[in-house]
């Protein structure tokens, strides 16, 4: 049976939009995707003309097509915007090397300058190695902390204005189910802006904070690019896997579930009068962080004594100690030697 | 990119306990008696201790919210379950013990039974069977109760609402078959289930007032609510959080308290078979579906299997849901037209959705996908800005007037976005679904034409107002 496309442009139709369950044709799929993209952009203000973007690119689907479609769009509405591809080499084997030869093709296609960081040379470990050391039950805690400051430290090494990365509206539910869940207020209420910028660190955009993962998939396959879809060999923990699987499960009882929950997200409100952790810098690296001492050199400390399961445990606050200590002592020492 | 990182890992609290074994286990409290009671699964209680910490955390629930006053008079919402059965036990406990006991309760209650038989599909038979159970039930405790059945809802006024004291008789009524029609024509479960949440909610504010009460309360457990509130957010009710969930809701003027809303299910067991507190076995709209029916059925599904290996996940919820603020959207309390703020349905606030908000990326969704390109040709012939600072400007220019130049662009369709003059988001979400809108007993056409008109009126002498 043929369906006409339900935009009226008299073509036949070749998807459900995952979004709405509107049957589209491929250009005006197209166009669609991309006007609400541009209009995501537009109405948040996420970029100013004249700025370095460097675009967070793993090699998978969100940051494939995140790069062609800021390009893309970057030319046809004259953003005025420099893009970089910046990624972050984990080191994680067949997963990590299989996807960065995907990051250089798009490097060739797209004709964006790409550069490459790794966790061994900012940490001085790969994941595999860190996995060796903690087992496969808080790989993503170490992961997911370095790969924040990863991001920054590269952004700042090339010069960029604002990092945008490719989360997606699916993340940005499952994040909100896991702030819910977890308790975190603050982080609850920054996850749901467009562009979470602190004193101290680099903006972070979100282009595709409104895009279905489904229509994101959709769009790479239609428009045939080329892409990594391997899951890393170390899957997330069990309590993600729940959080994730709600949301699967609410949009398929209703597709406009996912953005419904970002609604009630951006509508929540903090009562007045809760304490929020204040945002510093981290007093031993220097990057943004809600404690004297950041997370990732918390962990890093734990990794390097050999004990990471302090790190990560309840005694993370008496190493966090003992590292400002540390900082305290050849602080004073050094100051002692300024004297002579 | 992997999309996991430091937004969103999982803590401490995620990290599943193993069970204490049970057997000959000691009281935490007394540290004398033999355990009856396992809580979180680590915490042992025998039975006294259990009772007086159920007792202790009714109380305080009750007493930090400083929601009552002395002779109160208080209509108990009873469904005949369980979590509703405990709480009335409780608060006998209360009302019965002597002067000088300061968990003394000094109220005036009355018991509140609606019966949904109707939109259960229930034989008459069972609904009067379920009514006789209340009946006695309340004479057993020499409560009045008062009982209604959903339909009436429907009822524009008290006036029509058939409302019985002490008995109960199954009569037709007008309603009753456009109840069925209305909920026949809702699409999906899950906007059935919130519907019928909003239908209960208005009918109970209805009789309160009509009967002078000012409080009800209502007998949900945490377990209940913490899977209300992953539902409230899977619906978009963020902002509507803090009154569906916290202990007191007072949205529709009749103040709804929560008192049970600390006890998981499995206290709620406990103290039911403690208390020997029998129970109706009611079904519900979702009772024969599988756990993935509706929304709600799912997100509470959900909050049991986390609690049963996280047993810190329901606290955790409410420790969050706690800090969270009322919503209270567009203060015009100093208007004319206070109303205009709130939500026809549930009386919500209704919420604002500036340009750069997941409730416009919707429509525009919505509209963009049925109207394509050619439905666009303002997009075109906008002078293309020829820089993001200039495009930007003109945004800036509107973006407190959306449907207007630059972003008219990305205006919404005709009938989702009037809606939003009269209903909140989530209402609108559910209302999409029901077919017979105007079986709702809402005013919707009606109050959408004079809504609509009280806000061009403003528009046009705002600048004229101090
Ligand atoms: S799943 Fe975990 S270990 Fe694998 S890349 Fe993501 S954060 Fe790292
Ligand atoms: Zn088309
Ligand atoms: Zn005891
Ligand atoms: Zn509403």
């Amino acid at each position: 049976m043929v369906v006409q496309c339900s935009a009226g442009c008299g073509c036949n139709a070749v998807l459900k939009r995952p979004k709405t369950n509107d049957a589209l044709c491929k250009t005006c799929f197209y166009w669609a995707f991309e006007t609400e993209v541009h209009h995501t952009i537009m109405s948040t203000k996420m970029f100013q003309s004249g700025q370095v973007v460097a675009i967070g690119a793993s090699g998978g689907k969100d940051s494939t097509v995140l790069a062609y479609i800021l390009k893309h769009l970057n030319e046809k509405y004259n953003y005025g915007l420099k893009l970089v591809l910046l990624s972050i080499d984990e080191g994680i084997t067949g997963y990590r090397d299989d996807s960065l030869e995907s990051v250089k093709r798009n490097q060739e296609e797209y004709n964006l300058p790409l550069t490459v960081l790794s966790y061994k040379d900012l940490y001085g470990w790969t994941m595999d190695d860190i996995v060796k050391q903690v087992g496969r039950k808080n790989n993503c805690t170490f992961c997911g902390v370095f790969r924040r400051q990863a991001l920054e430290r590269g952004a700042i090494l090339l010069n960029c204005d604002v990092i945008a990365t490719g989360h997606n509206a699916d993340d940005v539910a499952e994040t909100i189910l896991m702030n819910l869940l977890r308790g975190d207020i603050a982080r609850l209420q920054r996850c749901t802006s467009h562009i979470t910028s602190s004193e101290g660190s680099l903006p972070r955009a979100k282009p595709f904070k409104y895009a279905y993962e489904k229509e994101i998939v959709l769009y790479a396959y239609f428009k045939k690019l080329d892409y990594f879809a391997t899951e890393c060999v170390y899957a997330p923990d069990a309590y993600r896997g729940h959080a994730r699987a709600l949301v699967k499960d609410l949009e398929a009882l209703r597709s406009t579930s996912i953005i419904d929950i970002i609604h009630a997200g951006e509508q929540l409100a903090i009562k007045d009068g809760v304490k929020l952790p204040k945002q510093g810098v981290c007093s031993a690296c220097g990057f943004v962080s809600s404690n004297v001492i950041c997370k990732a050199c918390v962990l890093l400390e734990g990794l390097n004594r050999g004990r990471p399961k302090l790190a990560i445990g309840k005694s993370n606050k008496a190493l966090a100690e003992i590292l400002a200590d540390r900082l305290a002592n050849t602080a004073s020492l050094s100051s002692v030697q300024d004297q002579f | 990119m992997c999309s996991i990182n430091e937004e969103n890992l999982p803590v401490d609290t995620m990290v599943a306990t193993p069970k204490l074994l049970f057997k000959d286990a000691v009281c935490r409290r007394c540290r004398i008696l033999k355990a009856q009671v396992l809580l979180r699964k680590t915490d042992p209680y025998c039975r006294d201790c259990f009772m007086k910490y159920a007792v202790h955390k009714f109380r305080s629930t009750i007493g930090k919210a400083r929601a009552l006053q002395h002779n109160d008079r208080v209509l108990l919402a009873y469904s005949g379950g369980l979590s509703s059965g405990s709480m009335i036990h409780l608060i006998k406990q209360g009302l019965e013990a002597s002067d000088s006991n300061k968990m003394k309760l000094i109220i005036k209650p009355s018991l509140l039974y609606i019966d949904e038989g109707e939109i259960l599909n229930l034989s008459k038979e069972d609904r009067k069977a379920n009514a006789d159970f209340v009946l006695e039930y309340a004479k057993r405790n020499c409560l009045d109760v008062y009982m209604c059945s959903l339909e009436f809802s429907l009822a524009a006024d008290i006036s029509g609402v058939k409302l019985q004291m002490n008995s109960y008789e199954v009569e037709p009524s007008i309603y009753a078959s456009q109840l069925e029609r209305l909920f026949g024509s809702v699409k999906s479960l899950t906007a059935k289930e919130d519907l019928l949440q909003r239908l209960k909610q208005r009918l109970i504010t209805l009789l309160a007032t009509h009967l002078n009460y000012s409080k009800v309360f209502l007998g949900p457990s945490a377990t209940r609510l913490a899977g209300q509130l992953l539902s409230a957010v899977g619906q978009g009710r963020g902002a509507q959080i803090a009154q569906e969930i916290g202990f007191a809701d007072s949205r529709t003027g009749v103040v709804f308290l929560r008192p049970m809303r600390e006890f998981v299910d499995k206290e709620v067991a406990y103290l039911a078979h403690f208390l020997e507190v029998d129970s109706l076995s009611l079904p519900t709209l979702s009772s024969k579906l599988g756990p993935t029916a509706s929304i709600g059925r799912l997100t509470e599904e959900f909050v049991v299997t986390l609690q049963a290996n996280f047993p810190a996940t329901i606290s955790t919820l409410f420790r969050t849901s706690d800090k969270l603020k009322p919503n209270v959207g567009v203060d015009r309390s100093s208007s004319e037209f206070k109303d205009d703020s709130r939500c026809l349905l549930c009386l919500s606030a209704i919420e604002q959705s500036p340009l750069c908000s997941a409730s416009t990326a919707r429509s525009i969704s919505q509209t963009i996908s049925r109207s394509g390109p050619s439905g666009f040709k303002d997009v075109e012939s906008e002078p293309q800005s020829t820089n993001v600072q200039q495009q930007l400007k003109a945004c800036d220019a509107n973006c407190s007037n959306p449907g207007k130049q630059c972003c008219k662009t990305m205006d919404v369709g005709a009938n989702e976005k009037d809606w939003g003059v009269v209903l909140c988001y989530g209402c609108r979400v559910t209302m999409e679904d029901v077919k017979t809108p105007e079986l709702v007993p809402i005013n919707l056409q009606e109050e959408l034409r004079l809504r609509s008109r009280r806000q061009m009126m403003r528009q046009s002498v705002e600048q004229f107002l101090l």
